[in-house]
């Protein structure tokens, strides 16, 4: 097997999924590296419950793939297993809503379906050495050294760059996407969140929120079904500390532990005051914060704003990016800016490419990019997208 | 509560500046009258162009307007507000 190169990659979230899948099928061996018990990343761990950016944008023509490839797979799949409801419109996108642990699975099943794929889950990466292409992760019971020819930096963090030593970047505190907190809800009456109630719901919850009788961060909350008589998600966007760090320990761990107090205290408080949640229980906590950007891998080339506006083309495009900017930094909902055109915007193999490190390959929600771009590019979507093109690329550099 | 120095903005158009600057990125030739959740405005962001609106003008939309017809185009929110203010009097 020594003229299959090996690939590392790292971080099993969509991105990871994808570039595993894809650098298996190009001939790679492959090694995914996952901290977490299961595979997802945000479409699980954090409860995040919609595949955005599959779709192009459209006035009024029926949904047609962004990225016909492994996002299509992917979410053909899930369609499949019944784990995805079909395509929502709303306005001129199209969303997919997903049941997180659903995700899950059909990625596990994904990559074992595959040959050459290996999947190590509960390994934290804990060094890399850029020189051997040697990284050492640490499991439950101890630590191991991996070997590969080639990486894919799929962790959402860069933290595989910032391990190796390559140069990242990452927005101001002030102006980073803010971080949700996510639980679900069993009990709800469907009809309390059918589009007019659901409005009312909010409004109630603003109200609440000016008279002191909620906390003022209640006022982040967004609530959404997955479908009638299935799980209610609460999606409460958080301000943060001012010197908000996505990567520090200790902020992580105020986050989660602010998002839970809100989570409970929304629930009594509706359990008290509206008819359709007088059954409520939380039925799910996420298991990590719903980190929606952090640092990310300086490439050869850089997604700025104006290339999503104006449908930019590149001539070493890999990928098609066409959600909105959704900008979200304050927690008290989104801005959107969307594209000039329908058209979506490509991104380039630049972007994938580490600048200092040529066997170094960044996907996801950390490939290299302007903080308004990230605001794109960061869909589900489109991390499957990135993905799907840094494992090409990964398993061709090493050949 | 509107100031002084755009009380003589009409409403539709201090609307659309505000909504603009805060909630959406309106598209090149959007106005008063195209729709808003065409270019964008979803659940949350309507909850926030309502709070915008009884923050700016100091009024309380009553709960039976606060529907997702309502809330489709600028020249609609308008009128909602004009009626609003009249009777806060
Ligand atoms: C609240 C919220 C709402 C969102 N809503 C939507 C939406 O509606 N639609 C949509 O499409 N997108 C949405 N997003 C964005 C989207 O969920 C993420 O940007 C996307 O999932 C990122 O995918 P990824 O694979 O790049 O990273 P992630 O999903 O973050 O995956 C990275 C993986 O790497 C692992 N990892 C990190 N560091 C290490 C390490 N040192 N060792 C081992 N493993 C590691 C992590 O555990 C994780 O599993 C939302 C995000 C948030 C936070």
């Amino acid at each position: 097997m020594s003229d299959s190169p090996r690939v590392l990659v790292a971080g099993g979230g969509t991105a990871g999924l994808a570039a595993a899948v894809a650098a298996a099928r190009s001939g790679a061996t492959v090694t995914l590296v996952e901290r977490h018990g299961l595979l997802g990343g945000m479409g699980s761990v954090a409860l995040v419950h919609t595949l955005c950016g599959l779709y192009e944008l459209a006035d009024d023509t029926p949904p047609r793939w962004a990225n016909p490839g492994l996002p299509a797979e992917f979410a053909t799949r899930l369609l499949a297993r019944g784990d995805a409801l079909p395509p929502v419109r709303l306005g001129r996108v199209h969303v997919l809503p997903h049941r997180p642990a659903g995700l899950a699975q059909a990625a596990a099943d994904w990559l074992a379906e595959t040959p050459r794929v290996t999947v190590r889950l509960l390994a934290n990466l804990r060094a890399a050495d850029s020189a051997t292409g040697r990284v050492e992760i640490s499991t439950p019971t101890g630590r191991e050294t991996l070997a590969a020819d080639a990486w894919i930096d799929a962790t959402g963090d860069a933290a595989l760059a910032r391990l190796a030593g390559a140069p990242t970047e990452h927005a101001p505190p002030d102006r980073l996407q803010r971080p949700a907190y996510i639980v679900t809800l069993s009990g709800v009456d469907p009809a309390a969140l059918a589009p007019d109630a659901r409005l009312r719901l909010a409004a109630q919850i603003a109200r609440a929120v000016s008279a002191g009788h909620l906390p003022p961060g209640a006022v982040g909350a967004a609530l959404r079904a997955f479908e009638p008589g299935g799980d209610t998600f609460v999606t409460i966007d958080l301000a943060g500390p001012p010197d908000y760090d996505p990567t520090d320990p200790a902020t992580l761990a105020a986050l989660l532990a602010e998002g839970r107090q809100l989570a409970e205290a929304l629930t009594a408080y509706l359990r008290r005051e509206s008819p359709g949640f007088a059954s409520a229980v939380i039925s799910a906590h996420a298991r990590q914060l719903g980190v929606r950007e952090s640092h990310r891998v300086i490439g050869r080339a850089r997604l700025e704003a104006d290339d999503l506006l104006r449908g930019t083309t590149f001539p070493d495009a890999v990928a098609r990016a066409t959600w909105p900017m959704e900008l979200r930094e304050n927690h008290r909902g989104p801005r959107l800016r969307f594209p000039e055109s329908n058209r979506p915007a490509d991104i380039p193999a630049g972007c994938l490419q580490a600048r200092d490190l040529p066997r170094l390959f960044a996907a996801g929600r950390c490939v290299s990019c302007s903080h308004e771009a990230q605001a794109s590019i960061r869909v589900m979507g489109t991390c499957l997208a990135t993905g799907e093109a840094a494992g090409r690329l990964a398993a061709a550099s090493s050949r | 509560m509107s100031s002084p120095s755009t009380e003589s903005i009409p409403i539709h158009q201090q609307l659309l500046a505000a909504i603009g600057e805060r909630i959406l990125e309106l598209p090149p030739g959007f106005t008063v009258d195209s729709d808003l959740y065409d270019a964008g405005l979803d659940s949350m962001a309507t909850l926030q162009l309502m709070l915008l609106i009884e923050e700016r003008f100091g009024v309380n939309l009553p709960e039976a307007q606060v529907t997702c017809a309502n809330f489709r185009t600028i020249t609609q929110l308008a009128h909602l507000v004009e009626k609003a203010l009249a009777r806060r009097g």
